[in-house]
C-alpha cells in the first residue's frame, strides 16, 4: 500500500468501515511512514474541529428582521 | 360527559424563533457561505414552520422534516441566484506523485481542538474554509460533519447514491484538511 492509497481509504479507516485485511495493511504503512501518520492524524482533527465548531450566529439585526417577519405572518399581514 | 375539545395552541412567533432559528440558520449559513442568503432561507423555513408546525405536534420526525425543508430551501435559493463562477476544482488526491508518495512535506499539527475553538479566530478560520469548499463537496460535508447526519440520510436528502455521498465527503474532508494545514502545522525548528 502506498501513500496515495492510504489517503484514498481514510474515510473508511476513520469511520471503522475498512475490511480487516486493508485495515491491517494501512496500519502497517502508518507505522513506517511518518508523513502518512501525520496526514491521518490531521484528517481526524479536521473532522473533530468541524464537529465541535460553534454555530454560526444570527446578527441582532437579522434576528429582529426574522422576528418581525414571523409576527407579520401570524397576524396574516 | 364528553371532555371539551381542546384546541392546540399555536406557538408564538418568539417560541418558533427560539426553538428553530439557531439551528436552521446554522445549516443554511454553512451550506450557502454568506449571511444574507442564509437569513433569506431561514425566514422561508420559519414561515413554513409557522404554517405547518401543528401537523408535527409531538411527532419525532420534526428534526428530519426541518433538515429536509432547510436543505431544499437552500438548494432552491442557490439555483435562483446568479450562479457564481466556481474556481476549477482540483482533486485533492492529485497531491501525490506518480509513485504514490506525498508531493509535499507533511508535518504534524499542533492544536488541541477544545482549546483552539474557544478562540474566535480559529472558529472563523474553519468557517471560512467551509465557505470556500466547492458546493458539490460543501453540501455533503456540512450535512455530515456539521449536522452529524448519516451517509444514508444525506443520500436521501440530496438524492444521491451512498457511494457518491462517501466520495464527496472524503474529498471535502481532504480539501478542508489541506486548507487548514498551513495554519495548524507545527513550524519546523
Amino acid at each position: 500500500m502506498n501513500c496515495r492509497e492510504v489517503a484514498e481509504l481514510l474515510l473508511e479507516y476513520v469511520g471503522g468501515e475498512l475490511a480487516p485485511d486493508a485495515h491491517t495493511r494501512l496500519e502497517l504503512h502508518l507505522e513506517k511512514c511518518p508523513p502518512c501518520a501525520h496526514f491521518t492524524a490531521s484528517y481526524r482533527l479536521t473532522v473533530t474541529l468541524t464537529r465541535r465548531l460553534p454555530r454560526a450566529e444570527l446578527s441582532p439585526e437579522a434576528a429582529a428582521r426574522l422576528r418581525a417577519a414571523l409576527e407579520a405572518a401570524q397576524r396574516g399581514v | 360527559m364528553n371532555e371539551p375539545e381542546t384546541k392546540p395552541t399555536m406557538p408564538t412567533p418568539e417560541e418558533v424563533f427560539r426553538a428553530h432559528a439557531p439551528r436552521v440558520y446554522n445549516l443554511a449559513r454553512r451550506m450557502l457561505g454568506n449571511d444574507a442568503d442564509a437569513e433569506d432561507v431561514t425566514q422561508d423555513v420559519l414561515l413554513q414552520v409557522v404554517r405547518k408546525l401543528h401537523t408535527f405536534r409531538g411527532d419525532a420526525s420534526l428534526p428530519t422534516w426541518l433538515h429536509r425543508v432547510t436543505v431544499n430551501a437552500a438548494l432552491a435559493h442557490r439555483q435562483k441566484r446568479a450562479r457564481r463562477a466556481e474556481h476549477e476544482i482540483h482533486d485533492p488526491l492529485e497531491r501525490f506523485v506518480g509513485d504514490g508518495h506525498h508531493a509535499h512535506p507533511v508535518h504534524p499539527w499542533s492544536i488541541a481542538p477544545d482549546e483552539a475553538l474557544q478562540r474566535r479566530e480559529t472558529a472563523e478560520l474553519i468557517g471560512q474554509a467551509i465557505d470556500h469548499l466547492p458546493e458539490v463537496y460543501r453540501d455533503v460535508y456540512v450535512l455530515a460533519d456539521v449536522e452529524g447526519l448519516s451517509n444514508a440520510e444525506i443520500a436521501e436528502l440530496l438524492d444521491l447514491g451512498v457511494a457518491a455521498v462517501k466520495s464527496r465527503l472524503h474529498r471535502g474532508r481532504l480539501l478542508m484538511r489541506n486548507a487548514l494545514a498551513p495554519h495548524f502545522e507545527e513550524v519546523a525548528s
